[in-house]
């Protein structure tokens, strides 16, 4: 009788230990620890109305040089609708870009210290870091 | 003594017999009766001047892989009067009349290859009561319908394609924004990608429409509308609509965003095909006397968004879309093989300019990637 709950026994942790039969899908699986960006991104300006200027950029790479080359982690589509936009971001440092843009004319853009007329982008960059299960806040202020 | 059976009895006998005998048959007609229904499909594109009406007959066959003897068969003759009316305060305001032009046919299994539609010049006013009038001699019966044009709208994001990028990647999905288009019942989402296709011989622009989602809105009453779109639709879709060809490299240049409203009689059509009731797509129609669709249709668009670099390299490397040999962010590809069948390009040179938003200095190639870089140039000289 003890023999036969031991053959049972001995079959069935056979079967388990067949790797062929783990499950497709996430379970057992822990996901990453991912601390949360919340960037306030506002348009505000002294006396350029705030309609005539768009967020056009608005990036996170892991260092200062990789921003310069382009190598970001993530971007947002930055819209008109939208003032505060989050990323989900493994612990860590990171740097941030933010660009807008004036949509002026004439000479409205340059006086307001925009480079160049009509599309003149300002460009800012920082550093932050992001901790587990924690939000991080980044205000973005342009010069 | 022998017993006879009443004649009451007998009678109803015999009458069950007939009865029974004549309930045996069991010879059906699958077939109806071999009428012409004429089937219209009629969408007035008030972005253009130019209309269309596509008419076409219903026939009956047996055998749907022979070809009917003529296109009289499933075409109404060149002689048929199509015509539409625009309708103010009840009044005809304007009467346009269509004449036949031939269609040149993609490829395909075709009853007939000679395939005519209808076709006329004028302006579709927004908000406006249309009436479609059709008259084919051979049924002489009239068939029509009417439809009130959507109004006008705008898209109001993306916008500013001079300063902003579409960065096509889930970690933050794009949302569309766009006004209320009056009586809209169907709003499509979607780009369009300007792409180069660079062969060995010769180097062609192309673009492509990819259709992202259809959203049914009839009962709202909001003015602005907004949806996100799944980034990954948009790989997916390029995968199974463009062919992969090793001999080709392809380099995308710039996406339009376009949304398309629809009028109510058009959204009732799509979301029954969308709602997978294939057999019900005949079930909706708004032509008398035949079946189709008499509808409008406004296409909005914003013109030359340019990809982020990450989406880019997406294009290029990405599982769904490697495939399709898109060039990365520097206007290079790893892994292209430098096959004997890739010629000396003799096509107009391609600008080497990177598709990247702006001219990052591009981290070298770790040692073993080196052997299979390609550039766009290097893939011509080969």
């Amino acid at each position: 009788m003890k023999l036969s709950y031991i053959l049972i026994l001995a079959a069935l942790a056979l079967f388990a230990c067949n790797p062929d039969d783990m499950p497709d899908d996430n379970h057992g699986i822990e996901a990453k620890p991912e601390g949360t960006l919340r960037v306030l991104f506002e348009i505000s300006h002294p006396w350029i109305p705030p309609d005539r200027i768009v967020r056009s950029e608005l990036h996170v790479a892991k260092d200062a040089m990789e921003i310069y080359k382009g190598n970001f982690i993530q971007s947002a589509n930055v819209t008109t609708f939208q003032e505060v936009y989050f990323f989900y971001l493994e612990p860590g440092s990171y740097y941030y870009e933010a660009a807008e843009a004036c949509i002026c004319g004439g000479d409205s853009c340059s006086a307001g210290g925009f480079p160049g007329n009509k599309w003149g982008t300002k460009h800012v960059m920082g550093k932050f870091t992001i901790d587990d299960d924690k939000v991080t806040q980044v205000i973005v202020l342009f010069q | 003594m022998r017993k006879t059976l009443p004649p009451l009895l007998a009678l109803v006998i015999f009458f069950s017999a007939i009865l029974a005998f004549s309930s045996c048959e069991t010879d059906i007609t699958v077939l109806a009766p071999a009428g012409t229904t004429p089937v219209v499909i009629c969408i007035l594109n008030q972005d253009s001047t130019t209309q269309y009406v596509r008419l076409s007959r219903s026939y009956a066959v047996t055998d749907a892989t022979i070809p009917p003897d003529s296109p009289d068969s499933i075409l109404f003759s060149k002689a048929t009067k199509v015509g539409v009316e625009e309708v103010i305060n009840g009044v005809v305001t304007n009467r346009s009349f269509f004449t036949p032009v031939e269609l040149i046919k993609d490829s395909g299994f075709f009853p007939r290859q000679e395939h005519w539609v209808y076709k006329a010049e004028f302006k579709v006013k927004p908000e406006t009561d249309y009436r479609l009038i059709i008259y084919p001699e051979e049924t002489d019966e009239i068939v029509y319908s009417t439809c009130y044009t959507v109004g006008d709208f705008e898209i109001v994001n993306p916008l500013y394609p001079e300063v902003r990028y579409i960065h096509m990647l889930p970690d933050h999905n794009l949302s569309f924004y766009w006004t209320r288009s009056l009586n809209a019942a169907i709003y499509q989402l979607g780009f369009v990608m300007h792409y180069l296709e660079i062969g060995p011989d010769k180097t062609i622009e192309k673009e492509i429409l990819i259709p992202l989602k259809s959203i049914f809105y009839l009962e709202t009453r909001e003015n602005l509308f907004s949806y996100p779109i799944n980034s990954a639709n948009f790989y997916n879709y390029l995968s199974e609509a463009l062919p992969s060809d090793p001999a080709l490299l392809r380099q995308c240049l710039s996406v339009d965003a376009v949304i398309i409203s629809g009028g109510e009689e058009l959204g009732y059509y799509m979301q029954l095909q969308e709602g997978g009731q294939t057999f019900s797509i005949i079930d909706y129609s708004n032509i008398k006397n035949g079946f189709g669709i008499f509808s409008s249709q406004v296409v909005r668009k914003i013109n030359g968004f340019r990809l982020t670099e990450q989406s880019i390299d997406t294009l290029a490397y990405g599982v769904v879309t490697k495939k399709l040999n898109f060039v990365d962010r520097t206007g290079s590809r790893r892994g292209v093989p430098s096959g004997a069948s890739v010629r000396q390009q003799k096509g107009p040179r391609v600008n080497l300019g990177t598709t990247a938003k702006r001219s990052p200095l591009p981290a070298p190639p770790r040692e073993d990637d080196r052997e299979g870089i390609s550039t766009i140039d290097s893939f011509k000289k080969k």
